[in-house]
């Protein structure tokens, strides 16, 4: 417990920690204010309890979780209304029904994915992607021409990470298809498929880096 | 027991739910990846069903509602055994050769089948398949 006094004699560092440990305990049991005196309590016993509590809370905090939204994924909607105006989030919490509407066969939306797809928005200026949810849950942003068959897509993964799938018209003989797959983090996957045309793909005119 | 083969001239129906259809309403790849734990893509052999198209899609339909609650925007993929099989042939970089068996689901879904020899990592393969769709129906 790094939050005592080292000048503090050992049955004033009990009850302070029975004072925290109360505290918290409140919050979740009917704990007597007078049980917080020391003489009754070691050392021990008040960690112990302050992990017990610890747990709890965090066992509240997943049960919470399971059906709302946490604090962290309404910022990244929030964040995600600075972009194209909107329709990104829009379209979004519109995959997050869908995938409830499929449940249990359909995962629902990542929060993990959605946080890799917010940081790549960051990092640079791209056309608006048609987007789409895996089976796992995970965005998937897909840029496409007229031709259903020609598209760049992106399956965005935990910690940054991100599949690609490349089906591109070959320049030099543009009646037949390049393709590739593969695996990237979002900070190298541009430099990766910029041999495959990625500018006029799904880059914005805008973003002077391209 | 001996494996029944769907015949190339034949079609087969994937239920798509509606998180896997984009915006322009185009059936993307993801709606042919194999869950965790599947072996083979479970589709319908629409013959089986029926002789006319609207009357297997409606006798899907069917198998769809008696199954599990069906997605208001989900849809049906339609697709020819033949041409599915060609293309992720001669697309795949492995050329890879799919195979559909008639994997009958009985008693509610006799015409269930499943499409074979689907490698672990296959995006790739899916966004073939999605590529000859030949037509799409509401699921419901």
């Amino acid at each position: 417990m790094s939050r005592t006094d080292s000048t503090m004699t050992p049955q004033a560092e009990i009850a302070q920690r029975a004072v925290v440990a109360g505290a918290v305990l409140r919050q979740w049991a009917d704990w007597p204010e007078e049980n917080t005196s020391p003489p009754e309590f070691t050392a021990d016993d008040v960690d112990s309890w302050l992990q017990k509590s610890q747990e709890r809370l965090a066992a509240k905090r997943l049960s919470t979780a399971d059906n709302e939204p946490t604090f962290s994924e309404l910022d990244i909607m929030d964040a995600l209304r600075h972009y194209h105006q909107g329709r990104l989030q829009k379209r979004i919490e519109e995959l997050r029904q869908l995938a409830e509407e499929d449940a249990p066969d359909q995962e629902p939306l990542s929060l993990l994915s959605l946080r890799s797809f917010l940081d790549f928005l960051g990092l640079t200026h791209i056309l608006r992607p048609n987007l789409v949810l895996t089976p796992t849950g995970n965005i998937r942003a897909k840029w496409k021409q007229v031709n259903r068959r020609h598209h760049i897509s992106l399956e965005f993964l935990a910690d940054r990470r991100v599949k690609y799938v490349v089906s591109v018209p070959d320049p030099r003989h543009t009646y037949l298809t390049t393709r590739a797959a593969g695996l990237a983090t979002i900070d190298s996957v541009k430099d990766i498929l910029r041999p495959f045309g990625l500018e006029s793909w799904m880059i914005s005119p805008h973003d002077s880096e391209a | 027991m001996t494996e029944v083969v769907v015949p190339n001239e034949d079609h087969i129906g994937r239920y798509c739910g509606g998180s896997h259809v984009d915006e322009d309403g185009d059936i993307d790849g993801t709606a042919f990846r194999l869950r965790p734990g599947e072996e083979a893509l479970s589709v319908n052999w629409l013959e089986y069903l029926g002789q006319e198209g609207a009357e297997q899609i409606e006798a899907l339909r069917a198998v769809y509602e008696s199954k599990f609650r069906v997605g208001k925007t989900a849809r049906i993929a339609k697709l020819s055994v033949g041409k599915m099989i060609e293309h992720v042939r001669t697309e795949s970089p492995d050329s890879r050769v799919l195979k559909v068996l008639h994997e009958t689901d009985l008693p509610i879904d006799p015409s269930h089948s499943g499409v074979h020899n689907i490698p672990e990592e296959h995006d790739l393969i899916a966004d073939l398949i999605a590529e000859v769709v030949l037509e799409t129906y509401s699921a419901r």
